[in-house]
């Protein structure tokens, strides 16, 4: 339908018209007044003020011990390490200088010389008590990225002490290991600017992120999906107006709502800085005022980005509260890429600079730590206006449709059709989100409980739910019949040679996507401590059911009759796999989650990728807890081959014989 | 005034469905023209399609000399549209809805006409007041009274009383009336036979999205042999096969 000129008016003028009247209109909202001005005027301090208590936290001692000797046990050749006040690296990459052994050292730990910060010290600092009884003191340089990774090595090699000592009590003595070896205590040595930049770096672009997206989410779903309801969509497209104009005016509502949170809370958190002393001991750590907008400017093209997209949204959701329904998994979906950004290993790079999110969130935090790199920051800007620009570009083609208009096919239709794919990823987003935020927290208080919490809470039992809330058969729907005894058998070794199959897959992505010693460690180190039997409940058996029941028996069952059994399979797989929260078991899991999806088609019965996926985890803990196999011995790629052809061939095997009534299920 | 020729539209959401086929009818000025049909018939989507709002598959359409597809911007300046809901921005007052429409249509000394047609409607009472917090009768007199804030030649309306009153609903019809005295058309869709009965110069009956009918109220009758309209939309929908 072509459009032509409206009479005298361009579309400018046509543009600020219907703007005009829009933003009177949405001024009169007590939720556009809340979520636009008072929100970031309450979010802001009330983060400045949890980040000054997130730094008094990393204050004081790791452990208190008895002291023994261990300087023989760190690394000579690591360049970052002082130990005893003798700087260890020829080298010096960083500019480290050596600091004077035990200079103001004898105080007690979190009372060291930051008043006034030396930048010419070293990374990390080991420092060797005087007396008997004293703690060893580790101090670093939390603002940095370099001196974060030298805590950690320095970590590591007192771990590593920890345990040859228990070997070696164990093997002479059998005595039992001491719990507690050395006396650490561990202090940040950055200047109070860095430590309050690198903090408010980190929660800045989340929070940001979360006031656009409320503040814009609530007047997009308001002026497209109410107004769609409320039939004055309708009346307006009738005047003689172009319809781009109207969704230009449309778009910079929710612009100027979502950018006004956004600048009411960078001006917030110029004040707030100013204002709290950010636990430095009465520091000045005000962030300056160059800074702050800088990572306005910065912001802007991210907010144009999302104003778009939440325009899209609110156009293809029914009704508004099935966009408030939606509004969760989509913060999530803005909120995880900008989560990376927090994260102590994330680094502003050429590659992480033109990620959607992600490189504007860490060029807000780099910009804001007064550690950023002109180049990378004008890149991620660049890049930003790119995502921008495109993601306008999409949302004006699809707005000026009937679509617009009429919004998204009707639901009870799409339901009658066993059609549940969108209402799937709502589920997994939901779980993924519940996952992110009260399962990883559960599980870092305690993990015995929060494996418990995050498998049956945030997992199985909203699965269940969704499937019962939609009106789904839940037997049927989660093909909790009984299985053929030939496929269990065929599940049991398929599963043990499924282990082959993620490893394969790790193999093979191995050289693109390399995985860190510190993640393997990390990950590794969270077992210790459980025996085997605990260890297979908990991270075989309780997986190995509540995963399988969201993922095998909800996910595919709402699912598989929109995707068809293919598309199910690859979307199912690279959900399980994006569920594991990292970024190295993304791949081997989501090709495993294929073809647990793959068994549960074959044999129609949920309890085989549970057998499977309980095997497979209960043999790798097995395996490793015993020591059959050393954390760093890797099988030959022949042989994860051939356990990956035989786990395909055993899922082949299955449901033969009986398909048909496979397929009714 | 207005020339519908071999009109059809067809969803796809996901599956099509067939909401207009082949549909063929015109209106002349002056004329009141009832477009007939149970729900689902395809009466809406006929008027979103006269009304721009939709483009049609196939067929043509033409308002006041405008094609609907070629011309959209020259023919919303020739109707004043009322959909089935009244349509009113609940957060803005009656005066400031029929200003900012006033301002759309961009009418000349849109101060004096909204003020005009604030007395013809007996607005003023409630001038001041947000939509949200109306009656139904003085929601649709508001919903109106933007309809026609730049007085066009061609009024759509889409089922124009439903969810009113006895009372109010006789307003509105008396209003139709005036407006056809004055020389505008009127096309307006209704499944309420007693209307179309009062206030119809020629009445088309849709059903499934096709026109089974085209005619006078008296040719319709003659046609069937019956009185009642409801007796000829039943034996027009029969001896269609339906």
């Amino acid at each position: 339908m072509s459009e032509g000129p409206a009479g005298q008016w361009g579309l400018r003028q046509q543009v600020l018209r219907m703007f005009r009247w829009d933003l009177r209109y949405q001024l009169r909202d007590p939720r556009t007044l809340l979520l636009m001005i008072l929100t970031p005027l309450v979010l802001v301090p009330a983060m400045t003020w949890l980040s000054q208590s997130a730094d008094d936290r990393r204050e004081g001692p790791l452990v208190v011990a008895a002291p023994i000797a261990f300087a023989e046990w760190v690394d000579s050749d690591d360049a970052l390490i002082v130990i005893d006040g003798t700087l260890e690296e020829p080298g010096a990459p960083h500019g480290a200088a050596t600091e004077p052994a035990g200079q103001g050292d004898d105080e007690t730990a979190g009372e060291t010389d930051d008043t006034e910060p030396d930048v010419t010290a070293p990374l990390a600092q080991v420092i060797l008590p005087v007396e008997q009884g004293e703690p060893y003191r580790v101090r670093y340089r939390g603002a940095r990225l370099e001196g974060s990774a030298a805590l950690e090595r320095v970590r590591t090699v007192i771990r590593r002490h920890e345990e040859a000592r228990r070997a070696d009590r164990f093997a002479r003595l059998g005595l039992p290991p001491p719990d507690q070896i050395l006396a650490t205590a561990v202090r940040d040595a950055s200047t109070a600017e860095a430590r309050a930049g690198d903090l408010l770096g980190r929660l800045a672009p989340l929070v940001l992120l979360l006031l656009v997206m409320t503040g814009g989410l609530h007047t997009a779903l308001d002026i497209i999906t109410g107004e769609r309801e409320r039939g004055t969509l309708e009346t307006l497209l009738s005047a003689p107006v172009e319809r781009r104009a109207v969704l230009y005016a449309k778009g910079l509502s929710v612009l100027v709502t979502a950018g006004v949170s956004t600048v009411l809370a960078l001006i917030s958190l110029g004040i707030s800085t100013a204002l709290f002393d950010m636990g430095l001991d009465g520091l000045d750590a005000s962030l300056p005022p160059a800074r702050i907008a800088m990572a306005g400017l910065l912001m802007l093209p991210l907010v144009v980005m999302l104003t778009a997209a939440l325009m899209l949204l609110a156009a293809r959701v029914p009704d508004y509260k099935a966009g408030q329904f939606l509004s969760a998994p989509a913060m999530m979906v803005v909120l995880l890429p900008a989560g990376l950004a927090a994260l102590p290993e994330a680094e502003l790079g050429p590659l992480l600079a033109l990620i959607p999110i992600t490189g504007i969130a860490l060029a807000v935090r780099e910009v804001l730590s007064g550690v950023a790199e002109p180049g990378l920051v004008l890149l991620a800007l660049g890049a930003a206006v790119a995502h921008a620009g495109l993601t306008v570009r999409f949302a004006g083609q699809a707005l000026t449709g009937e679509r617009f208009l009429l919004g998204p096919p009707d639901r009870r239709a799409r339901h009658a059709r066993g059609d549940f794919a969108v209402e799937g990823v709502g589920l997994f987003l939901l779980a993924i989100l519940c996952l992110w935020f009260f399962g990883q927290t559960a599980q870092g208080l305690d993990l015995t409980i929060g494996m418990l919490v995050t498998q049956i809470l945030t997992i199985a039992l909203p699965a269940v739910a969704a499937v019962a809330w939609l009106g789904r058969p839940i037997g049927a729907t989660l093909r909790l019949r009984a299985p053929r005894m030939r496929d269990a058998l065929l599940a049991v070794i398929a599963g043990a040679a499924a282990t082959g199959v993620g490893q394969l897959v790790a193999l093979v992505q191995s050289p693109l996507i390399p995985v860190p010693e510190a993640f393997l460690e990390q990950f590794g180190g969270q077992f210790e401590g459980f025996g085997l039997a605990q260890a297979l409940l908990l991270f075989a058996l309780l997986p190995g059911i509540c995963e399988e029941i969201l993922f095998r028996g909800a996910l595919v069952g709402l699912m598989e009759r929109r995707l068809g059994r293919l598309g199910v399979m690859l979307a199912v797989g690279a959900m399980f796999g994006l569920i594991h929260l990292a970024v190295p078991r993304i791949l081997p899991t989501g090709v495993l989650g294929v073809l647990l999806t793959w068994a549960v088609l074959r044999s129609g019965s949920l309890w085989i990728p549970i057998i499977m996926h309980a095997v497979h985890n209960g043999l790798l803990f097995t395996l490793a807890s015993t020591g059959a196999v050393a954390e760093d011995q890797q099988l030959p790629w022949y042989a994860l081959l051939g356990a990956s052809a035989l786990a395909i061939g055993l899922v082949a095997l299955m449901g033969r014989g009986s398909t048909a009534a496979a397929e009714k299920t | 005034m207005i020339e519908v020729r071999g009109l059809g539209k067809t969803f796809h959401r996901p599956d099509p469905i067939v909401a207009v086929d082949g549909v063929g009818f015109h209106c002349e000025p002056g004329e009141v023209v009832g477009l007939l049909g149970p729900n689902g018939a395809g009466k809406t989507t006929t008027l979103r399609i006269l009304a721009t709002l939709l483009s049609p598959d196939v067929g043509s359409a033409a308002v006041a000399g405008h094609d609907v597809v070629e011309e959209p911007d020259q023919v919303r300046r020739s109707i004043g549209y009322l959909s089935a809901s009244t349509g009113l921005y609940p957060r803005l007052t009656a005066r400031e809805t029929l200003t900012y429409f006033a301002e759309l249509h961009q009418v000349p000394d849109a101060g004096r006409r909204v003020d005009a047609l604030m007395e013809r409607f007996e607005i003023g009472p409630f001038a001041h007041v947000r939509c949200d917090r109306l009656s139904t009768g003085m929601k649709q007199k508001v919903s109106i009274a933007r309809a026609i804030v730049h007085d066009p030649p061609v009024l759509i309306f889409d089922e124009p009383t439903l969810g009113l009153d006895v009372l109010v609903a006789q307003t509105l019809l008396a209003f139709i009336e005036e407006r056809r005295a004055a020389g505008r058309t009127v096309l307006f869709s209704t499944h309420v036979m007693r209307e179309a009965e009062r206030l119809c110069d020629r009445i088309a009956i849709i059903h499934k999205g096709r026109i089974l009918a085209e005619d006078t109220l008296d040719g319709l009758r003659a046609r069937t042999g019956e009185t009642d309209l409801e007796q000829v939309f039943v034996q027009l929908v029969e001896s269609a096969g339906e």
